[in-house]
């Protein structure tokens, strides 16, 4: 069983659940609103990919000159997801109604599920880091 | 110009984002590989120092 350092815990809940203020708020409401309240939207993911992707490269930038290379690639990577959700922000604010909703809305659940995976790896490792062992 | 440059950036989100989040299910599998990798050989070494 993986067991949580209290850094993961802190992640968990001032990171996480910071990032999903957004989406929890857009639930609420949904629920309690009888009709024009979407679920989801792509600007809610696209926070909680930032927020996300903002804490990875202030927890890699921690770690040094510990293990360059890993560093390079997480910094690299982050900085990828950054721009890519710039972009899914900017087809939120065009003020064109010809885009494919749907596709664009699965995207960014698709990057937000993959940026998650990517900050429990990073934070698994800081945590490590903090042990000095398995 | 608005409906051209919607068009196009959905063009690109729609094969980027998706190239992008497999490149990032790569990464995340590496760093969690060499992050063990790396954590036991230092514990493995260090129980052999013991030993010695």
């Amino acid at each position: 069983m993986v067991s949580l350092s209290a850094r993961t815990v802190e992640w968990l809940v001032y990171t996480c659940l910071l990032g999903l203020i957004p989406v929890v708020a857009r639930l609420l409401v949904w629920g309690i609103a009888s009709k024009g309240v979407e679920p989801l939207a792509v600007s809610d993911l696209v926070a909680f990919g930032l927020v996300l992707h903002s804490a990875n490269i202030q927890q890699v930038g921690r770690l040094g000159d510990t293990d360059k290379r890993w560093s390079a690639v997480h910094f690299g990577i982050s900085i990828i997801f950054i721009v890519i959700y710039a972009l899914l922000m900017f087809t939120t604010i065009l003020p064109s109604a010809n885009l494919n909703q749907a596709s664009i809305l699965n995207v960014s659940l698709f990057l937000c599920i993959v940026s998650f995976i990517l900050s429990f790896v990073v934070y698994m490792r800081m945590q490590a880091e903090d042990r000095g062992s398995v | 110009m608005n409906a051209d440059l919607a068009y196009y950036m959905e063009r690109i989100l729609i094969i980027a984002a998706p190239l992008t989040g497999l490149v990032g299910l790569a990464v995340a599998g590496w760093s969690a590989i060499r992050t063990r990798r790396r954590y036991y050989e230092e514990f493995m070494d260090r129980r052999r120092s013991r030993r010695d």
